[in-house]
């Protein structure tokens, strides 16, 4: 499958209570995700071919006594609640993969780390094996742009895992599109060309980088359609131009 | 009827790792216990076996709710002093709001007007009420003693009877063969109205409190040690 939408990142002040909003909201499951350090994810699958939101937020504020960018940015873009925060496309193969990487002149973040602490980590153990690109020394994310995933392993993918049951839960089908912020060409500069923006079922809406919105089919049920304002709507994108 | 052990609390600043650290060395399965009626907790649960025993292991979630340091609990603050989870407290549990009342009564207190609440993963609240409760008075895990609750709906879904997550190596808890406390068993029968004999409770004679817990399992027993809520 050549480049796709693998999941969105909804930025939380409160990953539970907002996993549980969220399911009263529309329907959609979710599963209790992976933790990394102070952070960790709710996950809500999307169904076929393989989509999922991840609702992430610090778990641990002791950690926020050792402040970092990163922290202040998710602290900044969730102050007022939730905000979607990244856009995270995939690839499935490493081939693909590299030429992104080369594409932004950047690395890979290796699946095969050895250093489990670099992992996000599932309450079993498991550490589902990833790699993305670009490697910056702040996410992309905090620009309002999209990174790239491969998995090298998509057996335990975390759009395909069983949620917690909840009343008139629905099925969902996929993704159906994403409204994003900017231009088409904007997201064609980044990504190497319209030929990519072209696979993706984008809209854009003009406004600051980031994702406002994703519709999601669902067996017997109107698409559903999550509206959050983008990180960018909180904390200004031009913040991290430097 | 005397009380039986209903669950044990582990107060601490990460609930994922302190989890994941506590099935890792116990093989002890848990789940996610969804979140605490204040909304600022989050739960993670691993049931014991036995008459219907659980950990709840708790801390703060919501970095906004608790950013005024006072709003903070006293066990989560005791918990990030020593540098590990904690032993906060003990319930027992009793089958009805009269007994509970009564408790309440003996120790000068009520029940607690505000009922335990927590919103599962899949969407029901869990709640319980517990006792005694006095409007200004430091809550009495805090030096240490048990205190008391009563679940509705006859313990429909009771946290211990819950599955874990499906993890590699798990073995089977059968329940809390003992429980090493603080000060002496005359002390706490006086708390409890009934011999601490019935609880398997142990005496080492230090500050109050919850030491150390002893779990039978299909493959032998297993020990939980952690600080105690009130300092040694």
């Amino acid at each position: 499958m050549p480049l796709h939408i693998d999941h969105i990142s909804l930025a939380s002040p409160h990953i539970f209570r907002s996993a549980d909003a969220l399911a009263k909201e529309t329907g959609l499951g979710y599963w209790t995700g992976e933790w990394i350090r102070e952070t960790s994810v709710n996950i809500v699958p999307l169904g076929p071919p393989g989509n999922f939101i991840e609702i992430s937020g610090i778990i641990d504020i002791h950690s926020l006594r050792k402040m970092d960018e990163r922290k202040q940015w998710i602290l900044d873009i969730t102050a007022t609640g939730d905000h979607f925060n990244g856009l995270c496309l995939g690839v499935d193969s490493i081939e693909e993969l590299e030429a992104f990487a080369k594409h932004w002149k950047s690395d890979i973040n290796r699946a095969d780390n050895p250093d489990p602490a670099t992992h996000f980590q599932r309450a079993n153990g498991y550490i589902l094996p990833m790699a993305s690109t670009p490697v910056t020394k702040r996410t992309v994310w905090m620009k309002g742009l999209p990174n790239v995933y491969y998995y090298p392993d998509r057996t335990h993918h975390s759009s395909g895992q069983p949620t917690h049951p909840i009343p008139n839960q629905v099925r969902p089908t996929g993704i159906k599109w994403v409204e994003v912020g900017g231009t088409a060409q904007e997201m064609a500069d980044w990504l190497g060309g319209m030929h990519h923006v072209d696979r993706l079922p984008l809209k854009f809406n003009g406004k600051s980088l980031g994702v406002w919105a994703v519709a999601v089919g669902a067996e017997e049920h109107d698409d559903i359609v999550i509206r959050r304002p983008a990180a960018s709507d909180a904390v200004p994108v031009s913040k991290f131009s430097d | 009827m005397a009380a039986v052990l209903d669950h044990i609390h582990i107060g601490c600043a990460n609930v994922y790792t302190t989890a994941f650290d506590l099935t890792r060395t116990t093989k002890i399965g848990h789940y996610d216990g969804g979140f605490g009626g204040n909304v600022t907790m989050g739960h993670k649960i691993m049931p014991l076996g036995g008459k219907g025993v659980y950990i709840e292991i708790e801390s703060i979630v919501d970095p906004f709710a608790t950013a005024d340091a006072s709003k903070r609990p006293w066990w989560y603050k005791r918990a990030v002093a020593v540098g590990s989870p904690i032993f906060s407290g003990m319930r027992l549990r009793v089958n009805t709001m009269e007994e509970l009342g009564e408790i309440a009564r003996r120790h000068g207190g009520t029940v607690n007007p505000s009922a335990v609440v927590r919103t599962r993963p899949d969407g029901p609240e869990a709640r319980f009420r517990d006792a005694p409760y006095s409007s200004g008075a430091a809550d009495p895990w805090e030096i240490g003693k048990p205190t008391w609750c009563c679940w509705e709906d006859r313990l429909y879904a009771h946290p211990s009877g819950q599955p874990v997550i499906n993890t590699p190596g798990l073995m089977q808890p059968l329940g809390v063969v003992w429980m090493e406390m603080g000060g002496n068993k005359a002390g706490m029968q006086a708390w409890l109205g009934q011999n601490p004999d019935d609880l398997q409770m142990r005496f080492n004679g230090k500050s109050p409190g919850l030491y150390a817990i002893g779990v039978s399992t299909d493959v032998g027993e297993v020990v939980i040690r952690r600080p105690p809520a009130a300092g040694a």
